[in-house]
This record gives C-alpha cells, sequence and structure tokens, in this order.
C-alpha cells in the first residue's frame, strides 16, 4: 500500500519575523527527500511541526488522508532524530534498543559490526558518531511510515556516513523519509527529491547548479561540481 | 509502556529524592523529631521535589523528550503517568513512615 504524507499551508512565526510561510510538501514511500538551506531558514522548525511537537500560526498534516494535529501520538506512523542526541545516556545500547524493539527485531538491530560490538555498553560511553549512528538505525529500523532526519551526517565519520546513506537508501523502500542536512554533497547523493527552502518557501531543485543560482552554494564552487 | 515510563521516572526520582531528603534533613535541624521529617519527606516527595525533578528534567534532558515522543508518548502523558507513579511510591513512604511510627510505639 502507497503511503502518503502531506504537508500543507504551514506557516509559523518567531516574534515578528515569518520563517515559514505556506510550505508545501508530499512525502510517500520510495521518496528519500533531502531539505537545504542556510542556518536558522526554519528546516529544523518544518521538521518538528510536521511531527507534531511545535506549535504552527497555521498547518495542515494529512496521512493517508486523516488530517493529524499530532502525528507522533499515532503509533508506528512517523519518527523524528532531533539534531541533538535523544538517547537516555545511563542506558546500554541493548537496553535502549528493548524499550523500541520486540527481540528478533534487536537481533536485526545488533547484527552489524558497529553495534555488536558496543550492544552492553553504555550509551555515555559511545562516541558522537557510534550514538549517532545508533539512534538513526533504531529509527529507520522501526515500523513506522515516515522518518524525519535532522542532520544525521553531522559528526559522524565519512565511512558510517556510507552505512547510514546505505540504510536510508535501503528503508526507503517501505517508507518515506524526509532529510535535512548541510552536508550537501550526501544529502544529494543520497536523496531522489530536493528542496531548498529559501524566503520561507521551498524551492524544488533539479541539480547543483541550482543551488549555486539560488545562493547557497557560492559561484567559487562552480567548477567543482 | 512500563519500562518506557519506568525510563523516564528514573530520572525524576534522583533527583526528587536528594530534594526530599534536604528538605527533610532541614525538617529535622529545627525539630528534631523524626516523625515530622519523615512527613516533610513524604509530602515533600509527592509535590515539591516532584515539580523540581521534573522542571530539572526540562532544563537539562529536554531532547530526551524526543526518546519518548519516537514511542508515541507526550509530555503532557508522560508528566501525568509519573505523576500518579510517584504518588503511588509517596503513598508507600507515609504508609511505612506510620507503620513504623505504630511499631515504635
Amino acid at each position: 500500500m502507497q503511503d502518503l504524507l502531506e504537508v500543507d499551508s504551514v506557516i509559523k512565526s518567531f516574534g515578528t519575523k515569518q520563517i515559514l510561510t505556506d510550505i508545501y510538501l508530499s512525502c510517500s514511500n520510495g521518496d528519500i527527500i533531502g531539505l537545504l538551506g542556510r542556518n536558522g531558514i526554519g528546516k529544523s522548525t518544518l521538521l518538528k511541526i510536521i511531527f507534531g511537537t511545535l506549535k504552527a500560526e497555521n498547518k495542515f498534516i494529512r496521512i493517508n488522508q486523516k488530517v493529524l494535529d499530532k502525528p507522533f501520538q499515532k503509533k508506528d506512523l512517523i519518527q523524528y532524530l532531533p539534531q541533538h542526541e535523544f538517547f537516555p545516556k545511563y542506558l546500554t545500547v541493548k537496553e535502549a534498543a528493548q524499550l523500541y524493539f520486540k527481540k528478533k527485531q534487536i537481533d536485526l538491530l545488533l547484527d552489524d559490526r558497529i553495534l555488536k560490538m558496543v550492544e552492553n555498553t553504555r550509551i555515555s560511553s559511545l562516541s558522537g558518531g557510534e550514538g549517532r549512528y545508533l539512534e538513526i538505525k533504531t529509527l529507520l529500523y522501526t515500523k513506522a511510515k515516515f522518518v524525519l532526519l535532522d542532520e544525521p551526517f553531522n559528526g559522524v565519520a565519512p565511512i558510517l556516513v556510507d552505512t547510514i546513506k546505505e540504510i536510508i537508501k535501503q528503508q526507503s523502500e517501505y517508507k518515506g523519509i524526509i532529510l535535512t542536512d548541510h552536508d550537501y554533497h550526501n544529502v544529494m547523493d543520497v536523496a531522489n527529491k530536493y528542496y531548498l527552502m529559501f524566503d520561507g518557501g521551498l524551492k524544488k531543485i533539479e541539480n547543483k547548479m541550482d543551488l549555486i543560482n539560488w545562493g547557497y552554494i557560492p559561484e567559487t564552487k562552480k567548477e567543482k561540481l | 509502556m512500563l519500562k518506557l515510563l519506568y525510563c523516564y521516572y528514573k530520572d525524576l526520582i534522583i533527583i526528587n529524592i536528594s530534594v526530599s531528603l534536604c528538605v527533610a534533613l532541614i525538617a529535622f535541624a529545627t525539630t528534631f523529631n523524626i516523625a515530622i521529617s519523615s512527613l516533610v519527606f513524604s509530602n515533600c516527595f509527592i509535590s515539591g521535589g516532584y515539580i523540581i525533578s521534573v522542571f530539572y528534567y526540562e532544563i537539562a534532558k529536554n531532547n530526551q523528550y524526543y526518546f519518548f515522543y519516537n514511542r508515541g508518548l507526550s509530555k503532557l502523558s508522560l508528566y501525568i503517568l509519573s505523576f500518579l507513579f510517584n504518588l503511588t511510591i509517596g503513598g508507600l513512604f507515609i504508609l511505612i513512615f506510620n507503620l513504623c511510627k505504630i511499631y515504635l510505639k
């Protein structure tokens, strides 16, 4: 079955500054949508509004024809990876997994060379990259139909970035994924649709040249593209 | 669900017990009465200690709420469920202190 997430008419202001002005976005399984944009343009704000933990002046979130105010409260529907680590630090990797999965799925989650080695380690003792990897893999392995990833490549070693990209591509078969990161090379590598947040709205991006034209990448990078 | 709630509550109870013990010690230092200070401890544990521990969580561990949001638990449901859980434990403290009082008489 095709699942569809539609985000429409999102308006959000902080004080007198309106940062999101009438946003529209749709995502279905198979989609990996890359959101790019400058710092403070409202990417994380948009993801939090979609997830349902941040209020907006106006918003319309519809999943499979149902309008939802707080989609995160529906079981197995949507997951959100915030910018900063969010797993309780006193838990071990295995204990954290047990709070998200049943036995069989835990084995599946921990069945890789990185997590197998640290399954009994406390999250506080993991490196930043390992912790991030655990969080991303956990969210992507849930039954949720949509996953929102806020800066998944931030602070992660290149070898782990490749593994994360593989998992994102693999899981996108069953899910719709929206991700945002400043590492536009990796975003454009893994995503199959791209948008640039600009002036409170979303501009569809076809290629890296569009990023120069919209002023996201400096002209000096032109010859490297 | 209960495991998740326990995971949230575990962070709260450490702060709550510390705050309640401090208040109880102050009560003991002023009254030199164990019965009164244990009553102060229980009451603080149920009310002020709980509020301070939730406030501490809001300030120091705000991002950790996403761990629970991703399992479908809202902040309000965490507040309500942990308060009820805390009330039960606080009630047990009161019961134990009262039993001790009766037994020691």
